[in-house]
């Protein structure tokens, strides 16, 4: 119990004392009006995609309406056929066909961006404490793994409040800008997809809290973490590449096999199975995203155990 | 006498440098501890080792008569002024007075109650709303001492708890550790001997990574064993010798200085002088018993130099 207790005060204060600082506070109105932004973009181009389409194609008067047209093409068997060639898999097709556009666009847009927001704004959160030697002030009162892991889960309160933000700001832009939103279905899925993003999240903080445990340089922390999310970034692209299976056979049949089975350590493995429509087909894959977060961390940690402080 | 620390043959090396060489000593529990010893002598490394955030390369550590550092059985027992370390600059001041009280294992209303203690004790009442970066210089020294103090400790280990600070708060500063005598064992290292001579009674003397001397603050400064007096004309130095052949007496410039063997107290010393000095028609302008902290300092340094530590 005091061990649970001491991790959730430093998890808090470390969330409180993150919100204090302006470096924090800074990057994430960056990314709420990164995602406000990137949502304006997209509602302008869905709406001159549906003027092109309605001129050129269709040959009608485009619609005052941004969105209506293409609601409507989402529900085409055709479309439906399309994105079951491009996912392999009919039921996510359908399940993604069947979420509301906008937050079909937030659930992508944060799920390539939440990584690099959490290596922006986490990846000193460790070392700079080792580099000022404002832990000494804390590791005679608790434990390192103590200390680390309440930081870990006040960067992903921090982390899941950027994802709240964004979402919120992704809403208004809909609710301003697309005729046919509908306000309380939209929400619903920008919520639920939220969630399968922090899953994502989770992974990749992991690393960046992993990086900033390994050194007491707070440049070198940051450049470990965007490394790490480089390498992670490749690593998963490669050893899940079509390439790869055909290349790999060349060297023997065990290559293609080994990559498969390499390729479930990155976490971009598992960013489809977010999609899944039925929890139990999501689950295993946001256990390994929630592992894969847990062993990244372990790497980091084994070196601020045995550090000198 | 019950030990509140021994160190045993502590060694740490940092590649050539030895920052610990073999480094014993005791210190009673319930006394003002003076470390002492010039900069590079191991003083900083001793208190990261002995609070757990340096670890050493051999020798042992007893906190407390419980072993070395360990959170679990030293948590609110041992408590720790690091030297320069930054203190979390967004945070105000008494919040993050809580914290650490909170991370010490208080309560809440206990936590609330402690803070605004050493806020008091410190002279920082007033400040306890102000962000931590708002702060002077000596202003973030008391507060490193006041979260020391938090709670019931023990044994405290302050690292020059009164660099920067102001003639007015280093006296108040040393009420508050005189205070502690005998309620708890403080360590205070610091390079302002005339300070710690004033409210140390023991003393440890560092060089090289190892104590080469330690003891009671009288012993250290001889003030039973030695007088110092200050003359208007040169002693009849045979006369001294004949009336005091067991004491070993010097003068230069007008200044005697009788060293007594452990035999002889101070009060006999100052009795068997005096009268000589009076009969030879020397006025006596000043007596002052054994040397100060700082010329005994001095006196051990000059020896080990001589002897190659």
């Amino acid at each position: 119990m005091q061990v649970l207790s001491s991790i959730t005060h430093v998890a808090l204060f470390d969330l409180a004392e993150s919100l204090r600082s302006k470096k924090a506070l800074a990057l994430l109105i960056l990314y709420l009006l990164g995602s406000i932004a990137a949502a304006v973009l997209f509602v302008a181009l869905l709406t001159q995609v549906e003027e092109t389409v309605a001129s050129e194609i269709l040959a009608v008067a485009s619609s005052d309406k941004p969105g209506v047209l293409s609601e409507s093409l989402m529900e085409s068997e055709q479309v439906l056929q399309m994105v079951t060639g491009l996912v392999g898999d009919p039921a996510l097709a359908a399940e993604l066909l069947s979420i509301p556009l906008l937050a079909l666009f937030y659930g992508w847009l944060s799920l390539t961006f939440l990584p690099l927001f959490a290596a922006l704004i986490s990846a000193d959160t460790i070392s700079a404490h080792l580099a000022d030697g404002s832990c000494r002030f804390v590791l005679f009162r608790i434990d390192r793994l103590s200390w680390a892991l309440g930081t870990f889960f006040g960067q992903a309160m921090l982390m899941f409040g950027g994802i709240v933000l964004a979402g919120v700001g992704v809403w208004i832009v809909g609710f301003i800008g697309l005729n046919s939103f509908e306000p309380v279905e939209t929400a619903w899925w920008i919520a639920r997809l939220g969630l399968r993003t922090q899953t994502y999240g989770m992974a990749f903080l992991g690393m960046v809290i992993g990086a900033s445990q390994m050194t007491r340089s707070v440049n070198g922390s940051q450049a470990m973490a965007l490394l790490g999310l480089f390498g992670l970034g490749v690593g998963g692209a490669v050893t899940g590449s079509a390439w790869i299976q055909e290349w790999g056979t060349q060297w023997g049949s065990f290559v293609p096999v080994i990559a498969q089975s390499v390729h479930t350590l990155f976490p971009n493995a598992h960013r489809l199975t977010l999609w899944q429509p039925d929890l139990w087909t999501r689950l295993p894959g946001m256990l390994i995203l929630m592992c894969l977060s847990v062993v990244y961390f372990s790497i980091g940690h084994r070196f601020l155990h045995k550090a000198d402080t | 006498m019950k030990m509140a620390l021994t160190l045993r043959d502590l060694h740490k090396r940092y590649g050539k440098v030895h920052a610990l060489n073999r480094l014993t000593l005791e210190i009673p529990q319930g006394v003002i501890c003076g470390l002492v010893g010039p900069n590079g002598a191991g003083k900083t490394t001793a208190y990261g080792v002995i609070s757990g955030c340096i670890r050493p390369d051999s020798g042992t550590v007893d906190i407390l008569g419980d072993g070395p550092f360990s959170v679990n059985k030293h948590r609110g027992r041992l408590s720790l002024l690091p030297q320069d370390c930054a203190l979390n600059p967004h945070v105000p001041v008494r919040n993050l007075l809580i914290h650490f009280a909170r991370l010490q294992g208080l309560g809440a209303r206990d936590a609330n109650q402690d803070a605004d203690r050493v806020l008091d004790l410190v002279s920082l009442t007033d400040k306890a709303t102000q962000k931590i970066r708002a702060l002077s210089h000596g202003m973030r020294r008391r507060l490193a001492v006041a979260q020391a103090l938090l709670g019931q400790p023990e044994l405290v280990l302050l690292d020059e708890p009164t660099s920067g600070l102001d003639p007015e708060q280093v006296v108040r500063l040393r009420d508050v550790f005189s205070a502690q005598r005998g309620k708890r064992t403080l360590v205070i290292s610091s390079h302002i001997l005339s300070e710690l001579e004033a409210c140390c009674d023991h003393v440890v003397v560092m060089e090289a990574g190892k104590c080469v001397q330690h003891g009671p603050m009288d012993q250290i400064t001889q003030r039973g064993a030695q007088i110092t007096i200050s003359l208007s004309d040169p002693p009849p130095m045979d006369t001294l010798a004949l009336a005091m052949p067991e004491v070993s007496f010097q003068c230069i410039d007008n200044m005697l200085t009788a060293i007594a063997p452990a035999t002889v107290t101070g009060a006999e010393l100052t009795r068997g002088i005096l009268p000589v000095l009076l009969e030879s028609k020397v006025d006596v302008l000043e007596i002052r018993r054994g040397t100060s902290l700082e010329e005994a300092f001095m006196s051990t340094r000059r020896l080990n130099t001589d002897s190659g530590v």
